[in-house]
């Protein structure tokens, strides 16, 4: 990171429009599109489902049909017709893969593209990939060493046939059926996903990761990830987005629960960068996703996001902090350019006593985007001594764009403290002229000061994540400025 | 709890007599028919989320004939020109007033003089359908009034509705200071709705504060709808010392460049009370500063609202605001939601808002009481210290005074009853 200048950024920038934006010619397997009772069945059937899981599925369709679609985010776009969505694509399959060599060069050159080489990362730096392309998850490294510490991580479907019991217990507890439009519209028709146990007292001593990515054209993405950290345990979750570029908008609606017992730490890291639309506001990503986490006695969950991708976001990584002494941290980066909307933030539920929470949100805006923080912080009667403190900083790169905060903070006890600051404003003429004063063009000056800008949450990331974030914002920025 | 259907707004209506006052009926009958299809919002509607009107609902409005009162004893400031209303009567007009300021009341008014205003939400579209009283005041422009203009609205009597309606229109270059105050005597479920719509022109200077004194059994809904032109420079004071119900809503359209608005709001709140403060500054030219200070105590039950609002609109760039609300929660049943909102579409601006809550300064009160100062008088000299910042924007030294005299009331009265 450290060798890493600018100027090689500048040079890896140009002509680069959507690096991801390539699309994977391999054999899926979709259904029809539409969404109805037996579209349902069949998904289930196509993963051969036990029948608690069927019937939790058609519970939710029946929800979701009687529910209407929100519209209090700042955003706009034309709704997405559910019935002209194909809910599954997997990559087609003969058998089962048995080892990492059995998979389909094709699959693993993708993979490379991403930048997320098996080999290379689980030479280099021990971090355990589970890659969901489409739907389905594809591999699982490090299954073995991590199976050794009674470590489950696997496929969401996996769960389901393998672990039961953990998989009825807690899917649904963080984010019920009802939920949300989204949330339920998920919870009938989610394809894959990933789960992750870690016993009582076990610190995993990897990160472990995610990579998600939509490939087919005409699909929506709904996956599913599910993390308990049992009594006294850590995991750091690193997930990662992409989509190939395609000039229809893509549904992508996930949800993601994470519970954290007694004394357990969960650290969760996104990196999202859904393919944003063209220049011209074409295409894209619709990311409606609903992240939520339950802290127990002494936990602690830790958000960390940088969002540069999909043309819509809406998005609230929460916590309930229902436990004493219990800790939430969101920490974000979203970025906006060109037409892009996102409306993100967080939601501190204080329940329990002693609890903290800390809210670091960046905004950036540029290009014709419109770019919002919608947060929560509410503290219950009986959360004495809650503490909050909330940032929210707007940095405006257009005269074009947008940036808005819509903070709200419901307080109900009178010993909690809450602080809420957010500013607005563009990078200081001031601090620019100062860098230049000093030989460093304008350009790289402003490089210099978003990233600065973004340092907080940065420094939150796991490393090899926060290069590739900085990589990201860049990217993401190239030619708004100025 | 149950839904507010349509019915319940007409219902609520039925006791009230149209407005005799004077707004052309073109204005009456259009909104007319806007509040038929209306009905009293519920808290799914954002504007309303932490606010419940079912119990304003509920209340069964009669006019009741009003009594003799003493009127000189709600005045707030001894030397200034009075107006004062009791119910829909205008009590009392002051005879002097100097050159190039007029005052119109009820009768007086001509329906040419009503400019056109905006209406929006069922307190609004109620005030326009049942507006009994009020003034249209006009201050020529250059004219610098070389005392205040005091506005009393008093509100006699139980379940009664008042609806009053006031304009005012500030001339080019003007300066004026208008103290309002809102007072309810023998007040039972009474409900009175106030509308302001205030014209700045160009240059002009004015600072307006109103003191809400109502008391425990009244339900006060009051609007502001304020538009500056350019280089003019408006403040809203907004004072409210008791009020068992009170919401405001202040809308400010900064409608020229060289602008300046201040809005300044304190709310200390006991036993059951509800105040709910709504404030939209938009600025629609470049080149504008506005700075927004709004800060509550409550104890016992009360609750409190924030929302302000700063609107950026494309274009209007060079724009300085500020937006800051403090809480401080007394008691363990009181509650407040503050929600303070930007929304920018121009990249030249700087703006920020900020909010807190939390509780008294314990060491600070520890250090009075090493003193040997009582521990309701150390709460009492914190409290009176948080809201000070608030209370010294009021300029008038006259009025500042009043409001630190309503507070020792309020105060010892409370401190009696804590003891």
């Amino acid at each position: 990171m450290a060798n890493y200048t600018e100027d090689d950024l500048a040079k890896e920038l140009k002509d680069q429009e959507y690096k991801f934006g390539f699309v994977s010619d391999i054999d899926t397997d979709t259904i029809p599109i539409g969404l109805n009772e037996d579209i349902v069945r069949l998904i289930s059937s196509k993963k051969e489902e036990p029948q608690w899981m069927l019937d939790y599925r058609l519970n939710a369709l029946a929800i979701w049909s009687t529910m209407n679609e929100p519209s209090w985010a700042h955003v706009k776009y034309k709704k997405p017709d559910f019935q002209s969505i194909a809910y599954y694509s997997a990559p087609k399959q003969t058998k089962k893969y048995e080892s990492w060599d059995d998979v389909d060069p094709e699959m693993k050159a993708t993979m490379t593209k991403l930048g997320i080489s098996m080999e290379e990362q689980q030479r280099l730096t021990g971090v355990a990939v589970d890659f969901v392309m489409d739907s389905v998850s594809v591999a699982t490294s490090f299954k073995e060493k991590l199976g050794e510490l009674g470590i489950i991580f696997c496929s969401f479907s996996d769960a389901v046939q393998n672990h039961p019991e953990l998989v009825k217990k807690y899917m649904g507890s963080v984010v019920p059926t009802q939920d949300n439009y989204y949330a339920t519209l998920n919870a009938a028709v989610f394809t894959d996903g990933s789960f992750c146990y870690i016993p009582k007292g076990v610190r995993c001593p990897m990160e472990l990761s995610t990579y998600f990515r939509i490939n087919a054209g005409g699909t929506g993405q709904f996956e599913r990830t599910l993390v308990i950290a049992d009594e006294g345990s850590y995991v750091s979750y690193l997930e990662g987005c992409t989509a190939p570029q395609r000039d229809e908008n893509q549904l992508h609606a996930a949800v993601v629960e994470l519970i954290a017992l007694e004394n357990a730490e969960i650290k969760y890291s996104t990196v999202q960068n859904w393919y944003p639309g063209d220049k011209n506001g074409l295409g894209g990503i619709f990311n409606f996703v609903t992240k939520r986490g339950v802290c127990e006695k002494n936990a602690k969950i830790s958000w960390t996001q940088v969002e540069t991708g999909s043309a819509v976001t809406w998005k609230y990584p929460s916590c309930i902090l229902k436990g004493d002494n219990s800790v939430g941290e969101f920490y974000s980066v979203a970025v906006t350019n060109n037409y892009q909307q996102a409306d993100t933030g967080t939601k501190m539920i204080h329940l329990g006593k002693n609890t903290k929470s800390t809210i670091i949100s960046k905004g950036i805006s540029a290009g014709k985007s419109q770019n919002s923080y919608r947060g929560l912080v509410q503290i219950h009667k009986n959360a004495h001594n809650a503490r909050n403190f909330s940032q929210c900083d707007s940095l405006l790169m257009s005269s074009e764009c947008g940036a808005h905060t819509f903070p709200y903070i419901e307080c109900k006890n009178n010993s909690a403290k809450i602080e809420h600051e957010a500013t607005t404003s563009k990078i200081g003429e001031d601090q620019l002229f100062y860098c230049k004063q000093r030989g460093i063009s304008e350009e790289k000056a402003i490089g210099l000061i978003v990233n600065g800008y973004c340092k907080e949450v940065l420094n939150q990331l796991p490393m090899e994540f926060a290069v590739e974030a900085q990589k990201l914002l860049t990217i993401s920025l190239e030619g708004s400025v100025g | 709890m149950e839904p507010v259907t349509k019915a319940t707004l007409q219902v609520f209506r039925k006791k009230l007599s149209p407005a005799k006052l004077l707004l052309p009926s073109s204005f009456i009958d259009a909104n007319e028919k806007e509040l038929l299809e209306m009905d009293f919002p519920n808290s799914r509607q954002e504007a309303w989320k932490y606010t419940r009107l079912n119990r304003v609902a509920k209340i069964n409005l009669e006019s009741t004939p009003s009594s003799i009162i003493d009127w000189s004893s709600y005045l707030m400031v001894k030397d200034a020109y009075n107006f004062v209303f009791q119910n829909s009567e205008c009590i009392y007009k002051s005879p002097d007033l100097p050159k190039g300021v007029s005052i119109k009341i009820g009768d007086e008014i001509g329906a040419m003089d009503w400019l056109s205003s905006i209406n929006e939400g069922h307190v609004a579209k109620l005030n326009v359908a049942h507006a009994q009283n009020g003034c249209v005041i006009n201050i020529s422009n250059g004219v610098q009034l070389d005392k205040p203009i005091q506005l009393l609205f008093i509100s006699d009597g139980p379940k009664q509705p008042n609806f009053w309606r006031n304009q005012l229109q500030h001339g080019k270059g003007a300066k004026a200071d208008i103290h309002v105050g809102y007072f309810s005597k023998d007040a039972i479920d009474s409900y009175s709705n106030v509308h302001w719509s205030v014209f700045l022109k160009e240059n002009s200077h004015l600072i307006m504060t109103k003191i809400q004194n109502d008391g425990d059994a009244n339900y006060h809904f009051s609007t502001e709808n304020i538009s500056q032109l350019k280089d003019s420079n408006f403040t809203l004071n907004t004072l409210t010392l008791d009020g068992s119900f009170v919401r405001n809503d202040v809308l400010v359209k900064v409608e020229g460049e060289n602008c300046e608005t201040h809005l300044n709001g304190a709310y200390i709140m006991k036993e059951n009370q509800h105040v709910d403060n709504h404030t939209t500054i938009d600025h629609i030219f470049p080149n504008c500063n506005s700075y927004e200070l709004y800060k509550g105590v409550m104890d016992d039950k009360s609750t409190a609202v924030f929302n302000g609002k700063v609107f950026v609109r494309p274009n209007a760039q060079k724009i300085n605001a500020f937006q800051s609300n403090a809480n401080v929660l007394l008691s363990n049943d009181a509650a407040v939601n503050s929600k303070p909102e930007l929304e920018i579409y121009a990249d030249d601006v700087k703006c920020s808002h900020g909010s807190t809550t939390g509780q008294l300064d314990e060491e600070a009160i520890f250090y009075l009481r090493s003193r040997g100062i009582s521990e309701a008088a150390a709460r009492q000299l914190v409290v009176a210290a948080f809201m000070q910042d608030v209370f010294l924007k009021v300029a008038s030294n006259e009025l500042k005074s009043y409001i630190y005299q309503q507070l020792a009331v309020r105060f010892n009265l409370y401190l009696q009853e804590k003891d």
